[in-house]
């Protein structure tokens, strides 16, 4: 972050810096908050002329020296902050090859009250509210977990008790509780399963709140327009860092969407999967991209299987399925299970003539196929 | 082009999704009506008349491509013949299965026939004679299976075009023609 704004600073043996460089924009806003230290330049956009230093990173804050001298010279915030050794901005601190750098802040002109800024500064970094951000995430999510195992065997001795005894009770009763309990551990596994994940991938991430809907524009173009619910649960979690919300919750925000103008639409697939996708997406487009797939040499010999065509289409595996599932219902694909695996093949079946099973027309991808095949074999 | 013994296979016997059973309706659909001409035009040619599910059956597995069906889809084929009278369940749990690549009543005819051209017509003979005598010998009747053969002569008897009798022995009985 430093490496755009802030240049390494080099120290002398007196502790004094070598070359005080600084930036290009020399106008701008210091913005304090209890994570990070931010420099808007007066010319920053969206993309760039922001940076920050988060307060994690910042080993030690230099006094101010009252003295005779200072009282002439620009008011300054001096602060040595830990990098990396290819000079960036590190919060883990002094790990191994890191390296110290010293930061002067020169503030000239009206800038308000330093002495109170750098209070609030000291008080900020001395607070490391981070750390107990982090904390309460970690001590969350153990929580979290020990309650979700809790209730998955609550609900498992729920069930078995359901399933064994009490015939006397009215099979309808039983059905629906039986369905209701099965739910709840439904949900239960997902909690653990979601604050498992969380802990293993759990990285700070700024804690504000964004509308779902904006949020998951960027994964989406990412993921190629389409994302599965349960990754995009995992992705707004982290994002929020606490607070999280339930899969209801997800849900029911993302049920609410076709109420509303918003470029994004929850799709349940035929077989359970639901999915966050663009509503520009097409599946036209992807069958047509599947379908150049499939068609080619290698493809027609040995079929594709879901990460081939993950790859292919850069979607992830599990999305990738799903699109060959539909496509296969569509009549453009048919499986091939075997020991080597679960493979989709181009449909050949509407092409052979069960009048003549050894005709095979001198056009259409049946021809193709038995050339490639017998070429093979 | 692929061959099981005499029999030309076609060419998408290797085309692995016909190995395996299609969930899909219209693909399903066409995959069944294909196992099903291939199923009968085998058992003719090689003159086979019970395929015994549990047991190996050379068209059932392809080991150019290393495919075979399932225990699931060779009953589903079996089934849809026997659902059109194409073949018929020997037993309860769906073991054995009687292939009748010709339906009973042309099995039929095809008695009518064989005695007309041997003039068998007021003739009595027995049942293991016309499954293996010599007058039937390069005839379609030859080697018949004995349930099948049964079927036929009792669907005659019905019509009135023969009489089958308690022979001498218990396992053989006689078949007067009355045609």
């Amino acid at each position: 972050m430093a490496g755009n704004c802030l240049e390494a600073a080099e120290l002398t043996g007196s502790g004094r810096p070598t070359s005080p460089t600084f930036l290009t924009s020399k106008s701008g806003l210091l913005i304090l908050t209890t994570h990070r230290l931010l420099w808007l330049s007066d010319s920053a956009t969206a993309s760039s002329g922001a940076s920050a230093i988060p307060l994690a990173s910042i080993s030690h804050i230099f006094s101010a020296k009252k003295s005779l001298k200072s009282m002439f010279a620009s008011p300054r915030i001096r602060f040595q902050l830990s990098v990396s050794p290819d000079g960036r901005v590190s919060s883990s601190g002094s790990g191994s090859g890191s390296r110290s750098v010293v930061v002067t802040v020169v503030v000239r002109g009206k800038g308000g009250d330093l002495d109170v800024f750098l209070t609030k500064f000291w008080d900020n970094w001395r607070g490391r509210a981070w750390e107990t951000a982090n904390a309460d995430v970690t001590s969350g999510l153990n929580a979290l977990m020990s309650k979700a195992r809790e209730m998955v065997m609550l609900a498992e001795k729920r069930e078995q008790k359901l399933l064994s005894g009490s015939t006397s009770q009215s099979g309808g009763g039983r059905d629906e509780e039986l369905g209701s309990n099965k739910r709840a551990r439904l949900v239960a596994e997902c909690w653990y399963y979601i604050a498992r994940h969380q802990r293993v991938c759990w990285c700070p991430v700024s804690p504000t709140i964004v509308p779902l809907s904006d949020f998951v524009r960027i994964p989406l173009e990412r993921a190629g327009g389409m994302m599965n619910l349960i990754d995009i649960y995992c992705l707004f979690n982290r994002a929020r860092g606490t607070e999280l919300i339930s899969p209801e919750d997800l849900l029911q925000a993302c049920s609410l969407w076709e109420k509303f103008d918003v470029p994004v639409m929850l799709r349940k697939f035929d077989s359970g999967v639901m999915v966050i996708q663009n509503k520009s997406h097409s599946d036209e487009e992807i069958f047509a991209r599947i379908k150049t797939l499939v068609t080619k040499p290698d493809a027609l010999r040995t079929g594709v299987s879901a990460s081939d065509a993950a790859i292919t289409l850069g979607i992830a595996p599990g999305m990738a399925k799903e699109h060959l599932l539909t496509a296969e219902s569509k009549g453009l694909l048919c499986r091939d299970i075997s020991p080597d695996g679960f493979r989709f093949y181009i449909n050949l079946f509407p092409e052979i003539d069960p009048n003549n099973v050894y005709l095979v027309k001198d056009y259409g991808v049946y021809d193709t196929w038995s050339r490639v095949a017998s070429a093979s074999g | 082009m692929q061959k099981l013994g005499d029999f030309k296979l076609p060419q998408f016997f290797n085309y692995p999704p016909y190995f395996t059973l299609q969930p899909v309706r219209d693909t399903r659909e066409k995959q069944v009506q294909l196992w099903k001409e291939l199923i009968l035009d085998y058992c003719r040619t090689q003159k086979i008349f019970v395929i015994g599910l549990e047991e190996e059956f050379p068209l059932f597995s392809n080991p150019a491509i290393e495919r075979s069906l399932s225990h699931e889809a060779r009953e589903a084929f079996l089934s849809a013949l026997v659902s059109e009278g194409r073949a018929e369940w020997l037993d309860k749990r769906h073991r054995k299965c009687l292939i009748l690549w010709h339906r009973i009543q042309e099995w039929a005819n095809i008695i009518l026939n064989f005695v007309k051209e041997n003039g068998l017509e007021d003739s009595v003979m027995t049942v293991e004679e016309i499954r293996s005598g010599i007058e039937s010998r390069g005839t379609e009747l030859h080697g018949i299976d004995r349930t099948i053969l049964m079927r036929a002569l009792k669907l005659l008897e019905q019509k009135g075009k023969l009489a089958i009798f308690k022979g001498t022995t218990a396992d053989d009985e006689g078949v007067k023609f009355s045609i």
